[in-house]
């Protein structure tokens, strides 16, 4: 039998409370398998390429792009199998899909569901002057016209707005543009960061540990080798954490409901700051399963297309939902130590500060060392202290053996 | 390939990783990873970048001859005509 399966605008995170659907990848008919880019979506986390979870075949196609919708909106349908009933064909498919009161918010826990709530609560329709005409360049292009500060009477956006934009992306209307983006990504850092402090009760603990063995170690594997890989200290840093979460799991999960849920995989989100602003924080699965070799390549890969650094390279919304912890490394910005704000519904997220030289007493002899700082912030509704101060000296003692991570 | 073509890789290799950088924004005999704000990931996509474009093999030993503009106009110079 044929199962009609909901396609909906996904929630990339708690901060996240709207997105726009900027294309359609598919049409209706097309045969899509699990973790196929279906859309591109414009977010405030970037532009990201939207995954379908299910094998099937495309139904329905109900937001005509590019239009901004809540988080949970009902974008489309699939059959999970046999042909598609629907022969409609695609104009007549597309229709303009109205937000009711109760919306089917389909959301990754209830931190998020609240916040976006809230934010639904305060919002009003944004009412966009625009002809026809501009209307339809705008949608050929993908540009939201509610983003555009329109030139015309009553702030219309008139085709010279557009034109602009266009042909002169270093214009003031495309600097406005930018500027709205990266005040949207702002918004979402401040709202769910602000919620954290509020929420959860954060308590903070470093410890400084000796890296000698694993810069000798990366000496040893980076010698002679080309760029292209190159292993570089952050790598080891991430595979570390993942193999002691494993001794540790009680930081690695979900605070949901007034309980703890200990997640099953390991799934590290990595702080990633944007040369135009901002930061994201994609994901990578699994770590504890991959060598550094294959850990250093995911983040490249994730770095990448997080910059944006190479065209047609976007983030996947798997990579933005579902990590169960976060590590930032601000050691290479010059500072010693960073206590970062839990991203909820995690509970830990470690730092790294920056690698230093000390003088080191080994028996009657003063030693040239390395050093750098972990730093943890925990929640205290589910890890103590003596809990964190064993993690993190798990944590130093693995790194002290780089050959066997 | 002339030195002007040189300078024009490296100028490509370092706005792949860096896109708001312009020529006259670099002072050539400063480090890029301070000037341009550029992390050890950045560093290494832009010499795998430079790798790409110029044709020239990098080795982890050579990484210091780029820290400058014109020390990797002049590694990249010597490379070439040792090839």
């Amino acid at each position: 039998m044929t199962k009609s399966i909901d396609i909906t605008m996904p929630s990339l995170g708690a901060d996240m409370t709207e997105g726009m659907l900027a294309e359609w990848l598919i049409k209706v008919g097309d045969k899509v398998q699990h973790g196929d880019v279906i859309a591109v979506l414009e977010t405030q986390k970037g532009a990201i390429d939207m995954e379908v979870y299910d094998d099937g075949i495309i139904s329905e196609l109900l937001v005509k792009p590019p239009k901004t919708v809540p988080v949970g909106t009902l974008l489309g349908r699939l059959n999970d199998s046999g042909l598609a009933q629907n022969t409609l064909n695609e104009t007549e498919q597309i229709i303009e899909y109205k937000i009711s009161d109760d919306l089917d918010v389909r959301l990754v826990d209830q931190t998020s569901v609240n916040h976006i709530k809230t934010v639904i609560n305060k919002k009003s329709d944004v009412i966009v002057n625009a002809s026809p005409v501009v209307r339809k360049i705008a949608s050929e292009q993908s540009l939201d016209l509610s983003m555009i500060k329109g030139s015309g009477f009553n702030n219309a956006v008139v085709l010279r707005d557009i034109e602009l934009l266009i042909k002169e992306p270093n214009s003031k209307q495309a600097s406005y543009l930018k500027d709205i983006k990266l005040a949207k990504m702002r918004s979402a850092i401040a709202s769910i960061m602000s919620q954290s402090n509020k929420d959860i009760p954060h308590f903070y603990m470093s410890l400084e540990v000796s890296i000698d063995n694993a810069q000798r170690w990366l000496e040893q594997t980076n010698h002679d080798m080309a760029p292209q890989a190159h292993i570089i200290l952050i790598a080891l840093l991430l595979k570390a954490v993942a193999i002691t979460l494993k001794t540790y799991p009680e930081l690695n999960g979900f605070y949901l409901n007034d309980r703890f849920e200990q997640a099953k995989d390991i799934n590290i989100a990595n702080v990633i700051s944007l040369r135009t602003g901002g930061v994201v924080v994609p994901l990578i699965a699994n770590i504890d399963q991959l060598t550094v070799f294959e850990t250093m390549k995911a983040l490249r890969d994730i770095t990448i297309r997080s910059r944006s650094v190479k065209s047609g390279g976007r983030l996947r919304n798997s990579e933005l939902s579902g990590a169960t912890i976060t590590i930032t490394n601000m050691g290479e910005r010059g500072a010693d130590c960073v206590f970062g704000i839990i991203h909820p519904p995690q509970v830990a997220i470690i730092g790294f500060g920056k690698v230093k030289k000390i003088a080191q007493v080994c028996g009657d002899k003063i030693n040239i060392g390395e050093q750098l700082t972990i730093c943890l912030s925990a929640d205290h509704r589910v890890i103590d202290g003596i809990l964190a101060a064993k993690f993190l000296n798990r944590l130093a003692k693995i790194l002290q053996k780089p050959e066997q991570l | 390939m002339i030195l002007n073509e040189i300078e024009r890789h490296i100028i490509k290799a370092l706005q792949e990783v860096a896109p708001e950088i312009e020529q006259d924004d670099i002072d050539c005999d400063e480090d890029f990873r301070e000037e341009c704000d550029l992390d050890s990931m950045d560093f290494i996509n832009y010499l795998e970048a430079l790798q790409r474009l110029t044709g020239i093999k990098i080795r982890e030993g050579d990484y210091a001859n780029f820290y400058t503009f014109n020390n990797a106009k002049a590694f990249i110079w010597s490379k070439l005509k040792a090839m």
